[in-house]
């Protein structure tokens, strides 16, 4: 049972998050040419879910960091370059052209991208020409498990099959990844209830402004929760 | 904290808005201070902009409320009375404060303790400056700037550059310094003000003045 203040918190967070949140990355995904609207996923989910996992994928540090934060790995309200047009350029963000190339040719792609001076083909031990190649592969699976997920046994499952199935995708970023396909951008035909996504959850909160943010309530509150 | 949090929201239904952390964190400043803010009774804004966020809902953490809460929760939780769990709790807070603090920069020696410098002999014939070993340069300014060397009743103005950790001696010297004497230099005020004494060799005592030293 959980204690009143937590309740309290918990009720306020569902508001913000409602009320605040989800609007303001709606309006700029809707502003955006690259934002991920309900026509352009209704359009072409395939193709749209294929792009989501491989941006989540480069949504992480030192990225990030490089480009000052998540909007141009998004392509989200800014006007300089962003990773959806570089990915695009070099013919690498469309799921039909992907399942073409072989692995080393995605691998040369990318290693002549520059972004933010910085080229995209690895990062620590992830090799981006495999993320792509299995997300590529993955994609239709992906979107049947999304669409008959209705518990939360099933949401498990998927955000196990994320993490584990495709290079590049640790519990954190499949944990984002579950939370924007089933949650927040609600256009894959997929029918399960917010309350069902729990198991995949937590992971999120090891992200550096999720943590910050609970530790400073953690030391205003002390322990009267 | 958040393990509370996170069943009262899966509880609710939503369990994702556990991300509005993120979002507040990063986007919602002005939010996040009014939250922070008024979970100890301080909102700023609480007619501002934020209000319809920072509405009675958390009111239960304002003062007079939080008497109540602590009298319920020390009595149905931790079966003690409020004034002893109110204690446990200033103890705690105390505890995370101090664990948060910034490690206290310890000087490498202690004000008390002297260091000693034992100058060569081309060192004395050059009036060289004496280096300071560096683990005693605690003792010493951390900035550049003028020390005194008092020595047998007579006070010398010395520059003191840390960047060098050296000290002249100076007049000093002419008082009749040998090689294996050795020259202790003591805080009398720390970082300003300093005693010399020099201890010739083979005793253990510093020299007195009708020894040749003053």
């Amino acid at each position: 049972m959980p204690k009143p203040i937590a309740r309290k918190l918990a009720e306020k967070l569902v508001k913000i998050y409602t009320e605040r949140k989800l609007p303001h990355y709606a309006k700029l995904n809707a502003g955006s040419p690259e934002g991920f609207t309900k026509a352009r996923i209704e359009r072409a989910p395939d193709n749209s879910l294929f792009q989501i996992v491989i941006l989540a994928t480069y949504d992480r540090m030192p990225f990030t960091r490089w480009a000052g934060g998540f909007e141009p790995i998004w392509g989200l309200a800014i006007s300089e370059e962003s990773l959806p047009s570089m990915l695009r350029a070099a013919g690498l963000f469309e799921l039909d052209s992907v399942l073409k190339l072989t692995e080393e040719a995605i691998d040369l792609r990318l290693a002549r991208c520059s972004f933010y001076k910085h080229h995209l083909a690895s990062c620590d031990k992830t090799r981006y020409s495999k993320t792509f190649i299995k997300a590529a592969n993955s994609v239709s699976s992906l979107l049947s498990d999304m669409r008959l997920a209705k518990t939360a046994t099933d949401v498990k499952a998927l955000h196990m099959k994320l993490y584990k199935e495709i290079p590049g995708i640790g519990q954190t970023i499949a944990s984002k990844l579950v939370m924007y396909i089933l949650r927040e951008l609600p256009y894959f035909g997929s029918s399960v209830h917010p309350r069902e996504l729990h198991p995949a959850v937590k992971p999120i909160l090891k992200e550096y402004h999720a943590s910050n943010f609970a530790r400073e309530l953690k030391n205003v509150m002390g322990t009267a929760w | 904290m958040v393990d509370k949090v996170f069943e009262a929201l899966k509880s609710l239904g939503d369990p994702f808005a556990i991300d509005a952390f993120y979002y507040i964190d990063r986007d919602e400043p002005k939010l996040k201070k009014c939250l922070l803010g008024i979970t100890t009774g301080g909102a700023d804004d609480k007619e501002g902009e934020m209000s319809e966020y920072i509405d009675a809902k958390l009111e239960v953490a304002l003062p007079a409320d939080k008497m109540q809460l602590l009298k319920k929760v020390a009595k149905e939780e931790f079966d003690v009375d409020e004034y002893t769990l109110a204690k446990i709790w200033i103890i705690e807070q105390l505890t995370l404060k101090i664990r948060d603090l910034p490690a206290p920069a310890f000087p490498s020696a202690l004000p008390s303790e002297g260091v000693d410098l034992k100058p060569t002999e081309k060192t004395i014939e050059n009036r060289w400056q004496l280096a300071i070993p560096k683990d005693k340069r605690g003792l010493f300014p951390e900035t550049d700037k003028k020390i005194t060397l008092a020595y047998d009743g007579v006070e010398y103005k010395r520059s003191y550059n840390p960047k060098y950790g050296e000290i002249s001696l100076a007049k000093i010297y002419e008082s009749g310094i040998s090689s294996g004497d050795i020259v202790r230099v003591t805080p009398l005020q720390p970082g300003q003000k300093y005693r010399v004494e020099v201890i010739k060799q083979g005793s253990n005592k510093p020299a007195q003045k009708n020894q040749g030293l003053t």
